[in-house]
């Protein structure tokens, strides 16, 4: 049997040499850089905001005051539990492997453990380097006071060890999964299983049994409990290095068990997959996906190049509760916002503090288009290697952009419709429904910027699988420039006759501009 | 190695020479040396520490290397093989044919433990493949259907890894792997990072990966003359007999036909998941006398000759 010391130095080797083909190629350097310039930039800005108006700062703590307690806990309980739902399908965990994995380590003479233990050693490498650039980019927080920057910097960091934690416990129900199956015990009894194990995380973290300190020994109520002292709801929880124990601890203990409760069901999951049983009436086949989309009598190779986007998409696992969450949220906050109940979460504003609440709904909002328009992003990396085959078509560059554009936006618009109403119903300002139109000109112009940057991945890289980082992060940047031009335009416009004009035609520019470029380089692939 | 270690020592590139001579630890007295007197040196660390090509242990396989009984797998509802037998043994070249989707990449899957089988028993060297999944692995050397590689990994660094995980001395695998690259022109791709090689490249490193360990091996080779050139595939096959002779176990699959025929020692054609026919190809020509070329004969065992 071979050790597990050159299956790790060989994951070491291949990580160090991947950060040096990074560094040395100098497109990829480039957009590192000015991706970090970028960020840094806008969390300077955001310090400068934050230490010029008290104001600002008296609103963040007016915010926390009105966090409720239990609230938290729950919170964190359900992004567990949420974990282990999504986990138990197995593609987290199957993600540690790669394809050339098959014929490298899967075949030779080591156990799946340590297969297990290389890939999620790189995973955990990969996590790694991206936090250590999180809390560099979060410094400039530090002309504030250190301690909101060592505030931020501790949550950042036990937030991503609890989410380490979460994908552990996931890829735990996979396992256990996969061990039912093969006693193919009836689904009945997967479904009683997985169903216990949720309803005990989400009981764990339910304020009767949270008021009981030992149950702050479980991951995600530790962190909540630690959140909740930082920001003054508690008093006496736990101290950061408490809770990062704890948490580390429990990451310790899943890994363990994960590793070894894997065997070789591991390796087949990721080369074949899983083998669903393909049942289910009309509307749960169309829910699924399952649909022939070739029978459309659309001509158009666009619309066609659109549908069978969209219908794929739709097969992927967990879609569904896209839909569900859109028609959902925009109905709770639809009812929310209409009747006039002062519950829970609503912030409550001092009449002298309303000139600094519209910049926070406004960032609030940038934020919120930003994380529903990363869609648009993955409309070219989905192609993968077809996009080679895809440009070979006879289709114009143009129309593949259009194709992948528009219904990028209908997306974000879905999913941007419940997150407004919360936004509105979060921050009651006066004029807050012509702030929330805001949001049209920022999701057409965010898609855009999406689309040139998945147009872009295979002028960077040969293997458009994977879109080198820089790349992603470039995104942002790019978008908080455009929002600030939208907004900065309209300030300048104020609420005169000219923003009707102007605004239309910023966005206009804007969004032509990223397309073009996007087509343009649509048409430099190698 | 057809070649002695001499004659792997005397052809090395310099920086070969020098990986070697760090490995056998060779002091180098000073800056220069001449490439005669750092060659003799070499080689006489390598042979006094025992580490010579020809002193490879020899640790012949059980017979039959491969043993599949009544092995089946479902994908679902669909039956991707059904009740399987097949028998290699060592010093043997079995070819797997049969037309796509007839269920070889799935029985080369399971060989290697990388597939569950649903029922049936599959035993490599001697070992269970479900209960002693590492033991039965120590022999197998596996091409997939679709070669893939760490694309950060540069070459030689690859197949110094795969000689690790196996467990062969970094000296020998260091004598082997300045044979292989001569063998399959990879000489100017050995630091070249793996993500930038050509498929065929690709395919020739994965096959060095194999050759670089100690034989006897059980190989799985999942059409792995597809993407070679002429010259490519003609070294390839030379090996692949040269290895039998040597005692190695050989289950392959491929589409080539003529390929098929002249390296096989037997067939094994399958079709829809069941084996539909096997034998030498005489045996298999002589239960068709219509056919004349394995083409035809293949024709005639999934579905019939189509008539114009
Ligand atoms: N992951 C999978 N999910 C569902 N069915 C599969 C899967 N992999 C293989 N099959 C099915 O199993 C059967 C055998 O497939 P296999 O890949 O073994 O064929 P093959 O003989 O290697 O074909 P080819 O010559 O095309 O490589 C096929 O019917 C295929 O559809
Ligand atoms: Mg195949």
């Amino acid at each position: 049997m071979t050790g597990t010391r050159p299956v790790l130095a060989m994951v070491v080797k291949e990580q160090l040499n991947h950060l040096r083909r990074t560094i040395t190629s100098p497109a990829l350097l480039l957009f590192y850089t000015l991706t970090v310039i970028g960020v840094w930039a806008v969390s300077s800005l955001v310090a400068v905001l934050v230490g010029l108006g008290p104001a600002l700062g008296s609103l963040v703590s007016l915010f926390e005051e009105s966090v409720e307690r239990d609230v938290v806990f729950l919170a964190c309980a359900g992004a567990t539990a949420t974990s282990v739902l999504v986990g138990q399908s197995g593609h987290g965990l199957t993600s540690l492997l790669r394809p050339y994995d098959e014929n490298t380590l899967m075949s030779a003479p080591v156990t799946p453990r340590q297969v297990f233990v290389a890939g999620y050693f790189r995973r955990v490498t990969r996590r790694g380097m991206l936090t250590v650039l999180a809390m560099g980019i979060l410094l400039p927080l530090h002309q504030v006071s250190w301690t909101a920057y060592w505030s931020a910097v501790t949550v950042v960091g036990t937030v991503v060890l609890l989410l380490e934690f979460n994908y552990l416990l996931g890829g735990l129900a996979a396992t256990l999964r996969l061990k039912l199956e093969r006693r193919s015990t009836q689904r009945r009894w997967q479904r009683a299983g997985l169903s216990g194990l949720l309803i005990i995380v989400m009981l764990s973290g339910s304020p009767v049994v949270t008021g009981m300190r030992p149950a702050w020994a479980l991951p995600y109520n530790a962190v909540a409990a630690m959140v909740l002292k930082l920001s003054g709801v508690l008093t006496d929880g736990p101290t950061v290095i408490e809770t990062v124990a704890v948490v580390t601890l429990g990451i310790l203990a899943a890994l363990s068990v994960l590793a070894h409760s894997l065997d070789a069901g591991f390796y087949e999951l990721a080369v074949v997959g899983r083998q669903e049983e393909q049942r289910g009436g009309r509307v749960s086949r169309l829910l699924r996906g399952e649909v022939d989309f070739t029978r459309s009598r659309a001509s158009d190779p666009v619309v066609w190049l659109m549908a069978k986007d969209f219908w794929t998409e739709m097969r992927r696992p967990l879609q569904v509760w896209k839909y569900i969450y859109v028609v959902v949220g925009t109905a709770l906050s639809v009812v929310l916002n209409t009747t006039d109940t002062m519950a829970l979460g609503r912030v409550r504003i001092p009449h002298e503090l309303e000139y600094a609440a519209v910049p926070a709904m406004v960032f609030m909002l940038v934020l919120v288009v930003q994380l529903v328009s990363v869609g648009s992003l993955l409309g070219f990396v989905d192609e993968r290697d077809m996009i080679y085959q895809l440009r070979a078509s006879p289709l114009r560059a143009v129309d593949i952009v259009m194709a992948k554009y528009i219904p990028s936006v209908v997306e974000a618009t879905l999913l941007v419709l419940p997150a407004c109403g919360m936004v509105a119903y979060i921050f009651p300002v006066k004029g807050g429904l012509i702030l929330l139109s805001l949001c049209a000109p920022l999701v057409i112009v965010f898609c855009a910027a999406g689309t040139m940057i998945g147009a872009s991945v295979p002028v960077f890289t040969a293997d458009p699988r994977t879109p080198p980082l820089p790349l992603a992060l470039a995104l942002p940047t790019i978008n908080f420039v455009s929002a600030g031009i939208v907004i900065g335009v309209l300030v300048l416009a104020g609420g005169t006759v000219l923003a009707l004009v102007a605004l239309p035609a910023v966005t206009v520019s804007l969004t032509a501009l990223f397309l073009g470029l996007g087509v343009l380089s649509l048409r430099q692939y190698r | 190695m057809p070649e002695s270690t001499t004659e792997i020592v005397t052809m090395m590139t310099d920086s070969e020479l020098l990986r070697l001579a760090d490995a056998v630890g060779v002091p180098m007295p000073g800056r220069r040396v001449t490439r005669e007197w750092l060659e003799d040196a070499v080689l006489e660390a390598v042979l006094e520490h025992g580490m010579g090509i020809e002193e490879t242990p020899q640790t012949p396989l059980t017979d039959p290397a491969i043993e599949v009984e009544g092995m089946s797998k479902r994908f679902g509802s669909r039956v991707a093989v059904r009740a399987l037998d097949l028998r290699v043994r060592p010093g043997e070249i079995v070819t797997l044919v049969g037309p796509n989707g007839a269920g070889k990449t799935t029985t080369m899957r399971v060989i290697t433990g990388i597939v569950r089988q649903d029922g049936g028993r599959v035993v490599v060297n001697g070992h269970d493949v479900l209960r002693e999944p590492e033991l039965a692995k120590r022999v197998v050397g596996y091409i997939p259907e679709r070669p893939a590689c760490y694309p950060s990994l540069r070459v030689h660094e690859y197949l110094t890894f795969v000689a690790r995980l196996y467990g062969t001395p970094r000296v020998r695998a260091l004598l082997r792997m300045s044979w292989c690259a001569r063998v399959f022109q990879l000489e100017e791709y050995m630091d070249a990072f793996m993500g930038t090689l050509s498929k065929g490249n690709l395919q020739r490193v994965l096959v060095a990966s194999i050759l670089v360990r100690d034989p006897p091996f059980v190989l799985l080779l999942d059409e792995p003359i597809y993407g070679l050139d002429p010259r490519g595939a003609w070294a390839f096959k030379n090996e692949l007999r040269r290895l039998r002779d040597g005692g190695s176990a050989v289950l392959l699959s491929t589409h080539i036909l003529e390929a098929a025929e002249g390296i096989s020692d037997r067939l094994v054609v399958m079709n829809e998941g069941e084996v539909v026919g096997r034998g030498t190809m005489d045996e298999l020509r002589s239960v068709h006398p219509g056919a004349t070329t394995l083409e035809e004969v293949f024709l005639e065992l999934t579905g019939g000759v189509p008539r114009p």
